[in-house]
């Protein structure tokens, strides 16, 4: 079940909707869960079980931490106990959670990894070893990549102690099972989110028609902007061998304002939904493309994906015995510069290598990883450089012209990215970059843009789109908060707003006859 | 405290006046690396163990936050 | 305690006023957007099968309803050459079951047909992933519920696309007229055909000529599909029309699994059916000459032998009148004549 689907907006979720708001508040959670099983139930089948299973993990795994904390507690209070034995007794203690989140990490991960990546590996042991295991029939769960995350998320904390372990199955199970969340995350944390499932919302009327807002907005988004222009890049991609080089730049443009587009649009219909239980759900976008450097625009792109690699990657690495070791080596060698540069650089490594493989069982996402990675080091081996040549040239780095220049270099950098992402292997991708300065016809112009399925109406439709975006984006940097803003305003000028946006959504929109429902771009994850 | 915290934030991120700030993190100033840095010094500096669960926006956003979080850490040793 | 009421009423009363401009909305929106003539000028690309708005009333004595696999298997005029039979074509382009369904519940109100055909293909391919024997059980088991869910959405999908038009026809707002605005829908225009669409193209089947060879496993019917095979059982039933199922010669599209699936329901629920894919050799139909697509679908020559064969069937089984010399049929004489032409001029 898609949430632009007629299935889920007519008939799922007011059905839900209605329930939850009927019962007394203290079953609304139950609601809840049983919606998201059902909803789980619906796309996964006899697979339920397996994120069923994640789910017990991660609660019996709470469970223990919990009693070696309570047990350690008892001992440490027990009379005539010594400083040194509370030590041993807090390193045993600490040992042991250890081991249950490794336990728990390898045991999650490692159905990840066989599940999604198995006839990946299999494929290299057959190229490397030249034999011939055949691939594995496998299905992959809804959602595992983005529930597997979250599961493991929780156990960590609870080791940290940021947040109690659950007694309760029934929270921790609605917590990684959650169906707004399900598809395509955001990958929620249990301390900000956990308490809002399981509290009854008693019914808000101006939160509620804020999440249909946010809904409306994120179903013109994909529908309107984001299929019309996949229709055009699959047609490109397909046969990226005939087109000529302006056709596979559009192609790419477009690509990367179909991606933005449907996957910042479903978190606006995810946050939507979320908002119509009074729930508030984490935000994964923060206008991205107004980003000053490729670093910036992965804290604005799928925010809560580079959080966690940072949490629970990147944080527990670089800060390490073994890093603060390397550091401090590095220091004596090296001096300041690459002290600071080296260890980080190290761990970061780790997470865009992950990132990659998180995207996909394939090469070209761990080269897409790996593409941001060098940028990245590019960007701060060469930044004292950049300071002097800047400088030298008498530019002001704070200038609006800079600042233009710098959105646009992100910008040109993160469609090299997509086009690695798109491009059916890295081969693909590597001769439409090279056709796209090699083989520049401008056809764009001549009649062969409209020979990809594509009316120029169509086209014209996109082009509008992207431009409101941009003003939508540049109005919401200057910090207007547009929902509330038009909330204050008349009931004639809200309306027309509101119902200038349905009929966009019902005419313009790329659905029905002649329009494919395309999935979500990002589900298949 | 401040003042030391100040010095050694200058170091790592060099042209930002990070005096009276209160969103260093929120606003994007000090990116993930730039932490990482800064913790390694913050640790030498004060003699404490900042640990990944301290680091969160709210104790980074301001050199005041950093101070608290150091004496807070500085008392539980 | 007043004041809340007081909101509580206002909140209520302006969510109904907005339902009630979007309801309004939605209805113009329909009027403005259908196409206003039955041709492909005026937006209405399946306008052969609807073009049974353009026959006489109560002339027609069968009906085929299916996609593809229908309007290019079976040609009326074929029918009526051999047999004197009236018959129609309800076909869409990759038609779904319940789209077919409200096609003829349309029907029935300007026709009285006395048998009512569904082509099969419809109960299997109108959506979803096809289930495969290969497969295991889990994985079938797996796609049948996508297929499941899939199928209630394209219910909902048709329904409100039939209660609201404007869902249907939307894409047409880059090319609409000033005629939208102004004139009213009239499909009465008349086409030659009969729902029939003709190709001559021949691509030739080179596959398994036994495509019918005996499997032990048997696909199995989507609920929502099934549901509307009752339903259009119920609907032949109320207006005193005899539902018989129908399988097109179609080597790509049918096999012994299809076959079993539908035989078993049809037996159930005692509907005649005939499979014709079981009578090629009967039919002389020569896969090197009679399909257009490698074996998806029939060309004309193909389309003659199978509609021939279907005729026997119908005069086998039922009471048909034989109208050609009717005067009041003249006009279907008239038609064959300018198909047959139609078909000289393809050579």
């Amino acid at each position: 079940m898609n949430f632009k689907e007629n299935i889920f907006l007519i008939a799922f979720l007011p059905i839900v909707l209605l329930l939850y708001y009927i019962l007394p508040k203290k079953a609304r959670w139950g609601v809840l869960l049983a919606s998201s099983l059902i909803f789980y139930i619906l796309s996964s089948g006899i697979f339920t079980f397996i994120m069923l299973g994640t789910s017990v993990t991660i609660y019996v795994a709470g469970l223990l931490m919990q009693k070696i904390n309570d047990n350690f507690k008892k001992q440490k209070s027990a009379e005539g106990i010594t400083k040194e034995e509370k030590k041993l007794l807090k390193k045993k203690a600490t040992n042991k959670k250890k081991l249950v989140v490794l336990a728990i990490v390898i045991i999650n991960f490692g159905l990840l990894l066989t599940l999604k990546y198995g006839n990946f590996f299999l494929g290299m042991v057959n190229s490397i070893f030249g034999t011939a295991i055949p691939p594995l029939s496998l299905i992959l769960p809804l959602g595992i990549s983005f529930y597997t995350l979250q599961a493991v998320s929780y156990v960590i904390d609870v080791y940290r102690g940021t947040c109690k372990a659950d007694k309760n199955f029934g929270r921790v199970l609605l917590f990684v099972c959650f169906f707004p969340q399900i598809i395509e995350g955001p990958i929620g944390r249990y301390d900000k989110l956990a308490g809002q499932l399981y509290e009854g919302h008693s019914f808000d009327y101006d939160k509620f028609m804020k999440g249909l807002q946010l809904m409306l907005w994120g179903l013109i988004k994909i529908m309107v902007i984001a299929d019309r222009a996949g229709i055009f890049v699959s047609n490109v991609f397909e046969k990226i061998y005939d087109a000529d080089g302006s056709i596979l730049l559009l192609g790419v443009l477009l690509y990367t304002i179909q991606l933005y587009a449907d996957f910042s649009g479903c978190m606006d219909l995810v946050k939507g939904i979320g908002q119509l239980f009074g729930i508030e759900m984490a935000d994964n976008f923060k206008r991205p493309f107004f980003s000053t450097s490729v670093n910036e625009f992965w804290r604005r792109w799928h925010i809560t994906l580079g959080a966690w690699l940072r949490d629970y990657i990147f944080y527990p690495i670089s800060l390490s015995k073994f890093f603060a070791n390397l550091s401090a080596k590095a220091k004596k060698n090296f001096g300041d510069f690459l002290a600071k540069f080296l260890p980080s650089a190290f761990a970061l490594f780790f997470v865009w290598f992950i990132n990659g493989l998180w995207h996909g069982a394939e090469v070209k996402y761990i080269v897409y990883g790996l593409y941001y990675y060098v940028v990245m080091m590019l960007g701060l081996l060469f930044e004292p450089l950049f300071v002097k040549i800047t400088n030298a040239l008498h530019i002001n780095r704070k200038s609006k012209p800079y600042f233009v220049f710098q959105v646009i270099r992100t910008f040109l950098l993160v469609n090299l990215g997509m086009l690695i992402f798109r491009a059916n292997t890295l081969a693909d991708a590597w001769y439409a970059l090279c056709a796209i300065f090699s083989k520049f016809n401008g056809d764009i112009f001549a009649t062969s843009i409209l020979s990809y399925k594509l009316h120029i109406y169509d086209f014209i439709v996109i082009a509008i789109g992207a431009v409101a975006l941009f003003i939508v984006g540049v109005l919401q940097e200057r910090g207007h908060h547009l929902r509330d803003e038009i909330a204050k305003r008349n009931i004639v000028i809200r309306w027309t707003i509101y119902f200038a946006a349905l009929f966009i959504l019902v005419i313009v929109g790329a659905y029905g006859e002649g329009y494919r429902v395309a999935d979500f771009l990002y589900a298949q994850f | 405290m401040e003042k030391k915290i100040l010095e050694i934030l200058s170091e790592v991120k060099p042209g930002v006046d990070f005096e009276g700030r209160t969103d260093l993190i929120d606003a994007g100033v000090l990116a993930s690396f730039d932490i990482i840095s800064l913790v390694s010094e913050l640790n030498d500096e004060f003699d404490v163990e900042i640990s990944v669960v301290d680091l969160v926006p709210e104790n980074f956003n301001s050199v005041e936050a950093m101070a608290k979080m150091i004496k807070r850490l500085e008392d539980e040793d | 305690m007043e004041k809340s009421k007081k909101l509580i009423i206002q909140r209520i009363s302006k969510v109904i006023c907005f339902l009630l401009i979007f309801t309004a909305f939605l209805g113009i929106g329909s009027k403005i957007f259908i196409p206003k003539k039955n041709s492909t000028e005026y937006g209405n690309k399946n306008y052969y099968g609807n073009s049974y708005h353009g026959e006489r009333a109560n002339s027609i004595d069968v009906v085929v309803v299916g996609n593809s696999s229908a309007y290019k298997s079976f040609s009326p005029l074929e029918l009526w050459n051999k047999y004197g039979y009236t018959s129609f074509v309800c076909g869409a382009p990759a038609q779904k079951i319940q789209e077919g369904y409200y096609m003829l519940e349309d029907f029935f109100k300007e026709q009285k047909p006395k048998v009512v055909i569904y082509e099969t293909e419809g109960i299997f391919n109108s959506y979803g992933k096809k289930i495969k024997s290969s497969y295991s059980k889990a994985k079938q088991d797996l796609i049948f519920l996508s297929n499941e869910i899939d199928g209630i959405n394209a219910t909902l999908d048709v329904v409100t696309a039939n209660i609201c038009p404007l869902l249907k026809y939307h894409n047409r707002w880059s090319s609409l007229k000033v005629e939208d605005f102004t004139l009213e829908p009239d499909y009465s225009k008349h086409y030659v055909s009969k729902g029939y669409v003709l190709t001559n193209k021949i691509k030739p089947y080179r596959g398994n000529k036994n495509y019918m060879q005996p499997s032990d496993y048997t696909t199995p019917i989507q609920y929502t599909n099934l549901c509307y095979l009752n339903k259009m059982k119920e609907l032949c039933d109320k207006n005193g029309a005899e539902f018989v199922l129908m399988s097109s010669p179609l080597p790509r599209a049918w096999n012994d699994e299809r076959h079993k699936a539908v035989k078993t329901y049809a037996e159930k629920n005692n509907i005649k059916y005939l499979d014709t894919n079981l009578s090629i050799d009967e039919m002389k139909i020569d896969w090197s000459k009679d399909s257009c697509d490698k074996g998806y679908h029939l060309n004309v020559y193909g389309a003659k032998k199978n509609t021939s064969f279907v005729g026997k069937y119908l005069t086998d089984n039922f009471k048909l009148t034989d109208h050609r010399g009717d005067k009041a049929f003249s006009q279907w004489n008239k038609d064959y004549k300018s198909y047959s032409k139609k078909i000289k001029k393809l050579k």
